[in-house]
Order: C-alpha cells, then structure tokens, then sequence
C-alpha cells in the first residue's frame, strides 16, 4: 500500500464517518421534530376542547319559569324549565330539598334535553312534599350547571 | 472539504431549530387565541347579565275587558323588551288548570304597550282572582295579581256632608274604598253600591238625586283609594236620621259601610256657634294651585311648595247672610304633626300662584247661596303665601270658619258671631 492509497482509504472512512453522523442527527432530529409535534397538538386538541366545556358551561342559559303544587295538598309538583341561551342544554337532575329536615329528593331526567327558547315540563311526585312549607329546588345540566329556586308547599 | 460537510451540518441543525421554534410559537399562539375567545365570550356574557338585570317595566293598568285579560305594559328601562309568555293561573278556583300563551309584544324603551292579553285564547271571569306571569326573553319574570273584591275585606269608608242636615237639605256622600289586599294585587272593577231607599227613622226620607260619579271603577292598584260620590236630598224633622249603608258589587259578605245624618232645627233668629252644620262646603269642589298648575282637584299635593286652595262654600241659614271673618282658615295637619294654616284671601291667580289681601268681613255668602271661598295667606289679611307641610304623608284638613251671621240693612256689625270647624278632607302628600 502506497501513500497515496492510504490517503484514498482515510478519505473514504471520513465520508462514510460523515453520512452515518449526518443520518443519524437526521433520525435523531426528525424524530424529535415529530414528538414534539404530536405533543403540541395534542395539547392544543385538549386546550380547545378544554375551552369549549367552559365556554358551552358559561353560555348555558336557562331558568325555572314555574314551579307549582299540581295537587293540594302538595304530592306532586310541576318544574317547566325555558333555556333563554342560545345554546342546548341537557338538565340531568332536579332536587327538592329541605336544608332543616335533610330531606331531599331527587329525579333523574333521560329526556332534559332543551333547544334554544324551548321549554320542559316536569313532574314530580312524592307524597312527603306536603310536610315542608318551603322547599329549595334546584336543577343541574351535564355541564354542570346549577340552578335554584324555592317553592311554598 | 471537511468544511462544507460541517456547513451542511449546521443547515440540517437549523431547519430542525426553525421547525422547532416554529411549532412552539404556533402552539403558543393558538393558546394566545383561545384566551382572546374566551374573553370575548366572558364579555358578552357579561353584557347579557347586565342587559337582563336592566329589564325594567311596569304594569300600569290591568284589568278584564270584554271577558278578556287588557294589561296596559310601560318598558321604564333602556333596552327593548320582548315579552313571549304568560302564565295564568285562577286562583278562585281549583280546578283550572294553570296554562301558559304565547305573546310574542315587543315594547320599546319608553313605549307603553295596550291590550297585552286581549289575543289570548282564554276567557276571564271578573268574579275571580287570578294570578298572572309574564315572562321575557331574557328569562326575567314578572307577577301580576288580579283579584275580585268577593275575595277580599277591602277597607270602605263613607262620609257625608254634612253630618247634621236641615229638612230640604242636599247631602252628598262620598264612599273610598282602599285596595288594602297584601299581596300587591290589582282589584278589579270596582262598581259602588249605595241601599236606595236607605234606612230611616221618624219620618226621615231621602230622595235619589244623582250618583255614582265615576259609575265604576275599572282597576285599583295596591294602596290606591277610588272615590265616588252620590247626591241625596234629605227631609226630616229634628232629630230623625237617615243612615246610608255603601259597598261595592261582588263585595265579600259582610263587606260594607254605614254612615248616618241626623237632622236638626235652626233658630233662625238666634244663629249662633252652636249650630253646627250652618255652612257646608262642597268637597268635590275643592281645588288648588301649585307652582305652574292651573286649578287643579284632587287630594295629591306636593310637599313644601306654595299652595292657594278654593272650595265652594254653602250658606244653609234661609234668613242670615254669613260674613267671612279674616281669621277664616284652613288648616293642613300632618297625622301627630303641627298644623299649616292658610287663611282667606280675597282672590288667587294661578302659574305662579298669587294672592289678594282679604279684608275682614269683606266677603258674604247670601242666604242658601253657595260661594267658592279662597284660602292661601300666612296671616289674615296677608299676601304671604302659606306652604304644604315639608313631609309626605297623610293630613288631616279641617276649615275654621269665622265671621257674622247678620240680616238687615247694618250688615255687618250688628249681627251675631259665627264660628264653625268645617270637617276634615283628607290630603295627601307625597
């Protein structure tokens, strides 16, 4: 081996050196590149999905139109519900209770779904109504939110 | 060589650096975004929690007209109201089932919007009590009390005057019933109903002349009081009286009012002090001035303010014309306050008020003759005007007359004294 193949060979390793660095930073960077990617969006899929629960919860709108005894004495009460937002709501549970007493009841609804300006009317049986003079209700959406109002038994 | 290769290193290193730096201002800017939209959506919010608790109106009329419910809506705030549903509910009876009616009345800020319920598909009754319950698009609601006076013991009153009658005499009859119902209800239709014949003793008639002004009443707001008034000419011998029994239709049983007048004789050649009953006024007739009003009736003044009043005064002697003394006065008593006194004066010009100096004895009310008397000075015979009393409330207001009752060509002076305490009108002031 002559000096000037030696010189042929050490060029040859370089280059091969360089390509195997030169891929491997590509891998490596690429990658990172796509981690980081899919993690910022992910992350900015649930930060807007984060902000579109909050933003529905605060556009919920509705409120107790009446609430009344059907029946004297009072065993059975009638909740109609009107969504005044310009957003649906799904009113999951209705409670009658009695801070003095503790009583409570509560009906589950399947069917509290309320379209902009629409109304739902519940009602509400229990015989035991009729032995508190004033009851809170309230009613809560699948949002989460909560409204409240009273009724004289 | 070698070098170039570190330059392409360097340009691999710092595209992944810009797509790196790139991601995370993207990333950071969207974030930057959904804070921006959820503040917006906070604001509006805000501005519909604000635009809702600025709702404001008033019911200024409501009542039953043609069997239908006719409410009279003022929108007193400052954005437009959309009223879309009532709620009525019959509280006589049971068995009615709530319903609610789609309205659908717009009312600008300002506007008073008519005959709100007149379209219902619904018939009234206006022997019953209902609840009403007007409810907005923005979800405010408002409660309207209806109620039928056979549900209610409404607070009557009736006076007459005068008390004390002589034979011949007209007597007029004033019935207040008073919306005292606690629950902030509107009364309706309330139509007077005075016994004809009424009950007398001895051989005591009353005669029919004209009443009831108004004939009715179409609502009453809670507190208000409504007037009317009927006139009766009474004969009788001394001491026979005629009691007039008052209440409304529909009234509830038991809800009434009596009021008597008995009958006296005059000496007509002793008139004296004694007599009550000589001179009576007419207080429909009763009218004041405040501050740029022209003569105005009614029983609701202001406070504080410079007041002229004139009521038509009677003279029922048959023989004696009755001088007007200048301490001649009427008084304006707030209830547990000291009095306001107005004396006569000799005449009023309205917008501003002002007044002319009386001068005592001047003035004569012929006999049986009717003369509308004027009252506004400080002093007798001043120019000074006299104020309202500086607190609202309810005054008592009797009139003091004084002066001579006197017949014959040396009138006045050699007549006989005079004096009476004409009874009390009730005024209001707020």
């Amino acid at each position: 081996m002559n000096l000037k193949q030696a010189r042929k060979r050490r060029a040859l390793a370089t280059v091969i050196t360089s390509a195997i660095m030169m891929t491997a930073v590509t891998l490596m960077g690429g990658a990172g590149v796509v981690w980081s990617q899919t993690s910022l969006n992910s992350q900015q899929i649930e930060m807007n999905d984060t902000v579109d629960d909050y933003l529905n919860k605060i556009n919920e709108s509705m409120m107790f139109e009446y609430v009344y005894c059907n029946s004297d004495p009072c065993e059975t009460i009638i909740v109609v519900i009107t969504n005044v937002g310009n957003l649906g709501i799904d009113v999951s549970e209705i409670r009658f209770y009695d801070k003095v007493s503790g009583f409570s009841k509560v009906q589950s609804l399947s069917k509290g779904q309320i379209m902009p300006d629409g109304s739902i009317s519940v009602v509400v049986d229990d015989t035991s109504f009729q032995f508190y003079g004033v009851l809170d209700v309230s009613a809560t959406t699948t949002r989460g939110n909560i409204i409240q109002t009273q009724i004289h038994t | 060589m070698i070098k170039k290769r570190r330059g392409l290193s360097n340009v691999i290193g710092m595209i992944f650096l810009v797509i790196v730096l790139s991601s995370v201002i993207g990333y950071f800017t969207y974030g930057i975004n959904l804070i921006e939209r959820v503040n917006d959506e906070v604001i509006v919010k805000g501005i519909e929690s604000v635009d809702k608790s600025k709702e404001n109106f008033e019911v200024i009329s409501v009542g039953i007209t043609d069997g239908k419910f006719d409410l009279a809506i003022k929108n007193t705030g400052q954005l437009p109201i959309h009223f879309t549903r009532v709620w009525v509910n019959n509280v006589t009876d049971p068995s009615w089932p709530l319903q609610n009616f789609t309205l659908n009345e717009i009312s600008s800020p300002g506007e008073t919007i008519y005959n709100v319920g007149q379209s219902l598909n619904l018939y009234a009754l206006e022997s019953q009590s209902y609840d009403l319950r007007l409810v907005t698009e923005r979800g405010n609601l408002f409660d309207v009390q209806i109620t039928s006076p056979q549900d209610e013991s409404l607070e009557m009153n009736l006076f007459s005057t005068s008390k004390s009658v002589l034979t011949g005499q007209d007597v007029t009859l004033w019935f207040g019933v008073t919306n005292n119902v606690t629950d902030g209800s509107v009364l309706q239709l309330l139509t007077p109903q005075l016994e004809n014949p009424p009950d007398t003793t001895g051989g005591a008639t009353a005669t029919y002349k004209e009443g009831p002004i108004p004939s009715s009443k179409e609502s009453l707001s809670p507190g208000d009081t409504a007037f009317f008034k009927w006139i009766y000419t009474v004969t009788g011998s001394a001491n026979d009286s005629i009691t007039f029994n008052a209440t409304i239709n529909n009234a509830k049983q038991g809800n009434y009012v009596q009021e008597s007048v008995e009958f006296f004789n005059i000496d007509a050649d002793s008139v004296s002090a004694q007599n009550a009953g000589v001179l009576q006024v007419d207080y429909a007739s009763l009218q004041w001035i405040q501050g740029t009003s022209d003569w105005t009736s009614g029983w609701n003044l202001d406070t504080n303010s410079d007041t002229v009043w004139r009521i038509n005064v009677t003279n029922n002697d048959l023989s004696n014309t009755f001088y007007i003394g200048e301490d001649t006065a009427l008084l304006l008593k707030p209830i547990g306050g000291s009095a306001n006194t107005f004396y006569i004066v000799e005449n009023a010009t309205a917008n501003l008020p002002t007044i002319t100096a009386y001068t005592d004895l001047s003035y004569s009310i012929a006999p049986g003759e009717e003369s509308q008397v004027y009252f506004g000075a400080t002093t007798p015979g001043g120019i000074s005007e006299s104020k309202t009393p500086a607190n609202k409330g309810i005054n008592e207001s009797p009139i003091l007359m004084f002066g001579e009752m006197c017949s014959g060509g040396s009138c006045p002076g050699s007549g006989t004294k005079y004096g009476q305490t004409i009874p009390f009108l009730g005024i209001l002031l707020e």
